[in-house]
């Protein structure tokens, strides 16, 4: 057995047609990984989800979640499951504590009282517990869908378009609980079309277009500044100055000009540890400087890049 | 599997739906009771000579419609006539007072008032009960759970029968009640009639209410095997219902057409005329050669096709 929690190979569904809505998906999520779907409307991320989670069949390929087939061990492996599918649903006639309730006892008797709470307390829902659930705002429903996934400990969370409908406060929130779970060793597949949210809150991701995967990025290396990253770093000069700046630049070797739209603004591509002579040099030039500031390669334009700029606008 | 049927048991009850079913199940069981009495004085009115003159009193109806088919020219009203007769003949030699009234004797006869309902209700509970969290959008948060996708519908299932039990001893525990209240007590083995297609039968409360029970019980659970398997079929609760109240109506309509319908072979093979069970209470063959055991023989394999329909598409079907 590998150390991956969830194993996915050459999956594919078919439709009416032969349309592929997802063709020939292949990925690995590590224990503990936060990974993330990212791809525009459309792209097949929830068809993938629903594949794994079983409430799809699939074409072709296969999953294996903590080294069971989902094939021949459906039922073990929904066991290791918790998942909100699009928004979390609930039988809104009922308080919050009587739903968990029921998606406890079909847990198989390991959820008890005392967990009930402990879940409850962790997505500080203690007050609104013993409201009817039709009460509840679209974040507490959230809250009580992350409760319902968490609550007979999961090892895999799968999460379909989390964020949809959540205001900023209530997406924080949510990173943050992903967070702490990853720390307890609980792996989140997570599916959005929010670049930034992805950005965030994943380790890696998986970038899907048209049913494929185009991309499998890193994010610890995206975000995290390493010394000899290339950066994009933009600086901005009195007005007028743009022409000189840019002159004083060009005697620094492997730093290229990106964009000169301004008069008072220049974007460089260069490697983070040139930050300093940069500096430098413009100094000596004589060139009053507003600010130098390093912009990092963000997934937003490793996305663009890859799927060539058109699917931004669909996913916004 | 119990913990989805508690699931489900739980989950009926904390709706406002089937407090409301009973609330009126209940309202037309003490309804009914009236209804009886009103009808009962009526009747009284016209037969003065009640107690212990009923014996006299029904002889002399019967001289009074000897005394009209003699008479009249009217057909109908000769047939009608003579139809009293037998009638009155059968209550005075089973020894049956007409106007006899106690909480067993209404209970026998008023139960199918109540349960015109009940099947309603039941139909109703039936079509919704998968179609509604696929509407919600909880079915989906039911399939990611560590179950096979029959067991949700065999859980379901019992959950409305169960219900369907629960309102059949509300409304018999009410009308007894209110038997009891207004009729006073009576034996269980009070003789009464049963009037049927066959012509009239004898027999006991005892003998004859849980036949009527009985056979009212495995007729609705058709109703409820159909508008269930309909609406997981079609994945509509609207039209569950509309077929399954369809089919409850449908029934009397084609019973209709039974004289037009019944020479061809095909006909005891169709599960509709079957669905009157209740009429098994007073005749042994609805057809010539068509008896009880054909007719639950043809419902237990129409009902095994709609279940069996149903749950494979069930198991397999992609929930978007």
């Amino acid at each position: 057995m590998s150390g991956n929690i969830l194993e996915v190979s050459g999956l594919t569904k078919t439709v009416g047609g032969g349309k592929k809505i997802v063709d020939g998906l292949s990925f690995d999520m590590k224990k503990g990984e936060i990974l993330g779907l990212l791809g525009p409307n459309g792209a097949g991320k929830t068809t993938t989800i629903r594949m794994i989670v079983g409430l799809m069949s699939k074409t072709d390929g296969s999953v294996t979640i903590n080294g069971r087939d989902l094939d021949e061990q459906g039922k073990a492996c929904r066991a290791n499951i918790g998942a909100i599918v699009e928004n979390p649903t609930f039988y809104e006639y009922m308080s919050g504590y009587k739903n968990l309730k029921l998606w406890g006892r079909m847990a198989g008797g390991s959820v008890t009282e005392e967990r009930i709470s402990e879940v409850v307390s962790l997505v500080k829902l203690e007050d609104a517990i013993k409201d009817k659930v039709k009460k509840y705002s679209l974040g507490m429903k959230q809250r009580l869908g992350v409760a319902q996934a968490i609550l007979h400990r999961p090892s895999l969370l799968i999460l379909d378009e989390p964020t949809n409908g959540l205001d900023p406060k209530g997406i924080r929130e949510l990173r943050d609980y992903l967070r702490e779970l990853a720390d307890e060793g609980i792996s989140t597949l997570v599916s959005s079309h929010l670049l930034s949210e992805m950005q965030l809150m994943c380790d890696r991701v998986v970038i899907m277009e048209k049913g494929k995967v185009i991309d499998i990025s890193d994010l610890s290396s995206l975000n995290a500044y390493g010394d000899k990253d290339q950066v994009a770093v933009s600086i901005s000069v009195k007005k007028g100055q743009g022409e000189a700046a840019k002159t004083a630049v060009s005697v620094l070797e492997e730093v290229t000009v990106a964009s000169h739209e301004t008069e008072n603004e220049l974007l460089l591509d260069m490697g983070r540890d040139r930050i300093p002579e940069l500096n430098r040099v413009l100094v000596k030039a004589g060139i009053d400087v507003f600010g130098i500031e390093s912009k990092r390669t963000s997934l937003e334009e490793k996305f663009l890049q890859l799927t060539s700029g058109k699917a931004d606008k669909e996913a916004n | 599997m119990f913990a989805l049927l508690h699931n489900e048991w739980s989950k009926l009850w904390n709706k406002k739906q089937p407090w409301i079913f009973i609330g009126i199940l209940i309202v037309i069981s003490i309804g009914t009771a009236f209804l009886y009495t009103a009808f009962d004085t009526l009747e009284g009115a016209g037969t003065e000579g009640d107690g212990e003159n009923w014996e006299v009193t029904l002889e002399l109806e019967n001289e009074q419609y000897a005394q009209t088919i003699a008479e009249s020219d009217d057909e109908w009203e000769r047939e009608f006539a003579q139809d009293r007769i037998e009638e009155n003949e059968a209550l005075l030699a089973a020894g049956v007072d007409p106007n006899e009234t106690n909480n067993a004797v209404f209970l026998n006869e008023m139960i199918y008032v109540g349960t015109a309902f009940i099947t309603l209700f039941a139909v109703i509970l039936a079509s919704t009960i998968v179609s509604s969290e696929q509407d919600k959008g909880t079915l989906k948060h039911l399939f990611v759970r560590p179950y096979e996708r029959w067991q949700f519908l065999v859980a379901k299932f019992i959950t409305v029968i169960l219900f369907a039990a629960v309102m059949l001893v509300t409304v018999t525990a009410v009308q007894y009640l209110m038997g009891t209240i207004m009729f006073g007590t009576g034996s269980f083995s009070t003789p009464v009639v049963e009037y049927g297609m066959g012509g009239v039968i004898t027999t006991t409360v005892a003998e004859v209410f849980p036949q009527k029970i009985g056979l009212y019980f495995l007729n609705m659970l058709m109703f409820v095997v159909i508008s269930f398997s309909i609406s997981i079929l079609f994945k509509s609760q609207t039209l569950a219902v509309g077929i399954g109240i369809f089919i409850l109506f449908g029934t009397n309509i084609l019973q209709g057409f039974a004289p037009l319908l019944q020479d061809y072979f095909w006909y005891p093979y169709v599960f509709l005329p079957h669905m009157t069970l209740q009429s098994y209470v007073v005749t042994d063959e609805f057809i010539p050669g068509v008896g009880l055991g054909f007719s639950l023989a043809v419902l237990a394999v129409y009902a095994v096709l709609f279940l069996g329909a149903a749950t494979a598409f069930f198991q397999k079907r992609d929930l978007v």
